[in-house]
C-alpha cells in the first residue's frame, strides 16, 4: 500500500502542530466557539450531542495492521475504549476531549493517518470498493486512482471553501460496491473498444434530504485525462454550485437545475482549458503510486484445511457460507469480519476487537485491512487453509457473526445516540431488528437483505439504497419512522420508494416484520432475493399488509 | 348450501347491536396491528392486555408446532385447548404429548363432548355418514364453545393460501355466533415457510405427515393426499365439506 512521502510527513506534521495551537487558543479563551469551529472542522473535529468527535479518514478503506493496532491504543488511551466505522470508510472516535485532540492527531501521524478534510466544504475522503485489488471480477485496482485523487485534493488551493462537501468514489468492478451512483462524482474504471483503460465519470449522485441517483457525464474519460477533468467539474460546480441556500449547494442540485448536457458543456470548455497545464507530472506520480499497491506474493498452498473445517464443522460452514468472497488468486478468499453482532451497535469495534482484527491481519492476510462502507471489516487477501484458524480467532472475540449481506447486517447511522443533527435513533433500532430475527432464526431463510436506517434526512445511514430504508423523524417532539422499499446501492442503483404513513419507535421493528414476512409469502422460491420480489411484485402487496387495501380497491370490493 | 345444525342456528341468536359492536372491534384491531409481522403480533395479543383471557385452540395437526413454538417462546403456560373428538388418529393423540413436553407447554386442556350428549345424539356413531357437518358439531364445535366460556379471544392457525374460504382472513376476526374474537397470527405463512420453520427449529413432526397427510382431521374423514393435490384435499374428500364448522367462512372483516 502507498506510504508516506517526506513531504506527506512534513505536511501532516505542520497542520498538527498548528492545530495543536489553535486548541490552546481555544482552551485558554482567547478563541470563541465560533472562531475555534471552522479551524477544528478542517482537522475533522465536530461537536456532537454530548462530546467532541474526532473522524478519521482511512483512504480508500485501506489498513495495515499497525495502522489498526494504533487505532486500538487511540480508542484506550484517548476515547472510551472503541470506535466507530462508518460508511464513508473513516472511523470515529465519540468521545475525546479537547485537550487530548492533537496527542491523538500526532498518533495517528506516527501511522501515516489523518484527519485533514474529513469535514468541511472540502472534497472529502475518497472511497473505494472494499475488495480492491482482491475481487475476482475486478478489472482495475481503484486504490491507486483514489490515493491520486487523495493528494491531487487534500489543500487543493482551489477547493478549500465549495459550496458545500464533496464526495468521490472510485470502483474497479462492474459490480459497484462502493456506491458510485450516489457520490458527486462517482468513478467506474472501465475500457474502451481498443482495450485503452479510462473511467466512465458520474456525477450528482447523492443521498440526503433530495436523493439523485447520478448521471453519467463523459463515457470514457482517458486515464490521463482525470485530474484535470475532475478539476473541470469542481471548478464548475465551485462557481455555478448555489451558496444561497445550504440545501440546494450540492452538485445534485446543481446538476439536477442546469441539465447534465449544459454541465457537461461547461465542463468540456473548462477542460479544454485546463487540460494543458497537466504535463504529465501526474502521470508520473500516479504510475509510482501503482506500483505502491502491487499485489502481495500470494502463497500456493493446499487447501485441504478449509475443506476439512467446511464439511465437519457446521458453525465454520455457515461463516464461510456467508461471510467470504470470490478473490482472483487460486486458494485465496475476501473475508468480511461483521461488526454487526446481534445487538451490538453497527460499525463499532473494541480496541481488543480491533487488536484481534490486526493480528489477523499480519499474521494471515499480507498485513492489509480494509474498511467497507457497510461498516464491516475485510481481510482482502487470506488463503483458505488459514481459515479455520482466523474463524476460531474471530469467535474468541465475537467477531464471527455469520451475517454478511443478510437482515442483520445493518447500515445505521449514530443517531440521536450521539448526533446533534438526528432527529430520531437509529442504532436502537437496528439492534432490535438483528436480535429479533436472530431469535426467531429467520435470517437465513429471508436470505440477502440490505437495510439501512437514517436518523435524519441527511441519510448517513443510505436509506434510500437500502432494499428497506428506515428513515427517522420528528413529528411534533415524537420519533417517527418512513420505510422505503426497492432501493439499490450497486451498478443497478435505485432510490427506495416510500411505502406510506411513518410508525412509531414501538412499532417500526413490528413493521418491518410484516414486511419480510410479506416478501416470504410472495416470493416465487428460496432463490428468489427480497429485491428481486419486489421487483417483480411492485409495492401493492406490502402496501397492502401495512395499511390494508387501498380505498379503491375497497370500494371496487 | 343451508346450513341448520344446532350450532348455528344458536349463532344467529346473538342480538344485532351486540354483533355490530364485535365488528367494529375487529375492525379496531386490525387497522391497530395490521402491520405487526407475526412474532410481535403474538407478542403484543399475549402480553399487551388486549383482551382479559385468550386461548390458544391446536388441533395438535401437520402445522400447529409453528404457532405452538412461536406461542411457548412468549408464554409457556397459556391455555392451549385440544379438542378429542374420539374419532382422532392414533399418531395424533400421541404426538400431542410429544410436543407438549418437547415445547414446555403447562397448560394444555383436552377437550371432548361429554359422553351422555354422544349417546344421546349419536349412539351409533354414524353420524359422520349421515350428517358429517351435525358430527363436527357435536364432537368438536360444541366442546369447543363450552370450554371458551370465559375467554374473549382466541388464537387459531388459519393461513390465507389453506382455502378460497380463507384468502380474505385478516389478523382478527369474529366469530359470528358467540362474538368471541378469533385471532389468526400466521394469516400469510404458505408451507415452504412453515416447513423452513419445523426445520430451522428442530420441531418434532407429526408422525402422519411422513405418510402422506398434509393436513389432519378425524381418522375415519381424513385421507391421504397424493402428490400435486391441494393439502386439504384429503379432509372430507368427496364432498363439498372444506371446513369442520370451527371457522365458518368469514367474508371481508376488516
Amino acid at each position: 500500500m502507498y506510504r508516506y512521502t517526506d513531504f506527506d510527513a512534513a505536511f501532516v506534521a505542520e497542520r498538527n502542530a498548528q492545530f495543536r495551537a489553535q486548541v490552546e487558543r481555544r482552551i485558554d479563551g482567547s478563541l470563541t466557539e465560533d472562531e475555534f469551529k471552522p479551524l477544528r472542522l478542517m482537522n475533522g473535529l465536530y461537536l456532537q450531542l454530548h462530546a467532541y468527535m474526532l473522524r478519521v479518514a482511512i483512504p480508500y478503506g485501506t489498513l495495515n495492521s499497525a495502522q489498526m493496532r494504533q487505532l486500538a491504543y487511540i480508542a484506550e488511551r484517548w476515547d472510551k475504549g472503541y470506535g466507530h466505522f462508518t460508511t464513508r470508510q473513516n472511523i470515529q472516535f465519540n468521545w475525546p476531549t479537547l485537550r487530548d485532540v492533537p496527542d491523538m492527531l500526532d498518533a495517528l501521524a506516527e501511522v501515516q493517518m489523518h484527519a485533514i478534510q474529513t469535514s468541511g466544504n472540502t472534497i472529502r475522503n475518497v472511497t473505494a470498493d472494499h475488495f480492491a485489488g482482491a475481487a475476482a471480477d475486478e478489472i482495475a485496482d481503484p486504490r491507486p486512482v483514489a490515493e491520486l485523487i487523495r493528494q491531487w485534493s487534500t489543500d487543493h488551493p482551489e477547493f478549500q471553501f465549495l459550496p458545500r462537501k464533496f464526495k468521490i468514489a472510485v470502483t474497479g468492478s462492474p459490480n459497484d460496491r462502493a456506491v458510485t451512483k450516489a457520490h458527486d462524482i462517482g468513478l467506474r474504471m472501465v475500457r474502451n473498444d481498443v482495450g485503452e483503460p479510462g473511467f466512465e465519470v458520474i456525477v450528482g449522485g447523492g443521498l440526503g434530504r433530495t436523493p439523485m441517483i447520478g448521471k453519467v457525464v463523459r463515457d470514457f474519460l482517458p486515464e490521463a485525462d482525470l485530474l484535470p477533468y475532475l478539476e473541470a467539474v469542481v471548478s464548475v460546480w465551485n462557481l455555478l454550485g448555489r451558496r444561497d441556500n445550504k440545501y440546494k449547494s450540492r452538485i445534485k442540485i446543481t446538476v439536477h437545475e442546469h441539465g447534465i448536457d449544459d454541465i457537461r458543456a461547461r465542463v468540456e470548455e473548462r477542460f479544454a482549458l485546463l487540460r494543458p497545464a497537466f504535463t504529465g507530472v501526474d502521470q508520473q506520480l500516479y504510475a509510482q503510486i501503482k506500483a505502491d499497491f502491487a499485489p502481495p506474493a500470494f502463497s500456493d498452498r493446499d487447501v485441504a484445511p478449509f475443506d476439512q473445517a467446511y464439511a465437519n464443522d457446521p458453525a465454520f460452514r455457515s461463516w464461510a457460507d456467508t461471510n467470504l468472497s470470490a478473490h482472483r488468486t487460486p486458494g485465496h478468499a475476501i473475508a468480511q469480519i461483521s461488526l454487526k453482532a446481534h445487538g451490538a451497535t453497527p460499525g463499532d469495534a473494541t480496541a481488543d476487537q480491533m487488536r484481534v482484527m490486526a493480528d489477523l491481519a499480519a499474521r494471515y492476510g499480507y498485513d492489509e485491512l480494509r474498511i467497507s462502507h457497510e461498516q464491516n471489516v475485510v481481510l482482502p487477501h487470506v488463503h483458505k487453509a488459514d481459515l479455520p484458524a482466523i474463524h476460531a480467532a474471530l469467535k474468541a472475540a465475537n467477531l464471527a457473526t455469520a451475517n454478511i449481506g443478510k437482515i442483520s447486517d445493518i447500515i445505521a447511522c449514530p443517531g440521536m445516540d450521539y448526533c446533534a443533527l438526528a432527529t430520531a435513533r437509529s442504532i436502537p433500532i437496528a439492534q432490535e431488528i438483528a436480535t429479533r430475527f436472530d431469535q426467531l432464526k429467520l435470517e437465513h431463510e429471508v436470505g440477502d437483505l440490505k437495510i439501512k436506517i437514517s436518523g435524519c434526512i441527511n441519510a448517513c445511514g443510505h436509506h434510500h439504497v437500502g432494499h428497506i430504508g428506515i428513515l427517522g423523524l420528528d413529528r411534533a417532539g415524537v420519533e417517527n419512522y418512513q420505510i422505503t422499499l426497492g432501493g439499490d446501492h450497486t451498478e443497478t442503483a435505485a432510490i427506495g420508494q416510500r411505502t406510506g404513513p411513518g410508525f412509531s419507535a414501538d412499532e417500526i421493528v413490528p413493521a418491518i416484520e410484516r414486511i419480510v414476512d410479506t416478501y416470504l409469502s410472495e416470493r416465487e422460491n428460496a432463490d428468489e432475493t427480497f429485491i428481486n420480489t419486489f421487483r417483480r411484485v411492485g409495492m401493492t402487496p406490502f402496501k397492502t399488509a401495512l395499511y390494508g387495501e387501498s380505498d379503491k380497491k375497497q370500494k371496487a370490493a | 348450501m343451508l346450513d341448520l345444525t344446532p350450532h348455528n342456528r344458536a349463532e344467529r341468536a346473538l342480538p344485532l347491536d351486540a354483533r355490530m359492536a364485535a365488528q367494529d372491534r375487529v375492525a379496531d384491531l386490525n387497522a391497530r396491528y395490521r402491520h405487526f409481522g407475526t412474532s410481535y403480533l403474538l407478542e403484543a395479543v399475549l402480553t399487551r392486555s388486549i383482551f382479559d383471557r385468550v386461548a390458544m385452540v391446536s388441533s395438535f395437526g401437520a402445522d400447529s408446532a409453528v404457532l405452538l413454538h412461536l406461542i411457548a417462546q412468549i408464554d409457556r403456560t397459556l391455555p392451549v385447548l385440544f379438542i378429542d373428538t374420539a374419532l382422532l388418529f392414533e399418531e395424533t393423540l400421541t404426538y400431542q404429548k410429544t410436543l407438549a413436553d418437547h415445547l414446555g407447554l403447562t397448560n394444555v386442556q383436552v377437550i371432548r363432548a361429554s359422553k351422555p350428549t354422544v349417546e344421546a345424539v349419536d349412539p351409533y356413531g354414524a353420524l359422520r355418514f349421515s350428517n358429517p357437518d351435525a358430527c363436527c358439531d357435536l364432537r368438536k364445535t360444541q366442546p369447543l364453545n363450552t370450554a371458551l366460556n370465559g375467554y374473549d379471544a382466541w388464537i387459531t392457525g388459519r393461513k390465507r393460501h389453506q382455502a378460497q374460504t380463507r384468502q380474505g382472513l385478516h389478523y382478527f376476526d369474529l366469530d359470528e355466533g358467540t362474538a368471541r374474537i378469533k385471532i389468526n397470527p400466521l394469516i400469510d405463512w404458505k408451507p415452504a415457510r412453515i416447513a423452513a420453520h419445523l426445520g430451522t427449529h428442530n420441531l418434532p413432526l407429526h408422525p402422519l405427515v411422513a405418510k402422506g397427510y398434509p393436513s389432519i382431521g378425524c381418522a375415519p374423514c381424513t385421507t391421504r393426499v397424493s402428490k400435486g393435490e391441494d393439502p386439504r384435499a384429503g379432509r372430507w374428500r368427496n364432498s363439498e365439506k372444506t371446513e369442520c364448522g370451527l371457522h365458518t367462512p368469514t367474508g371481508d372483516a376488516q
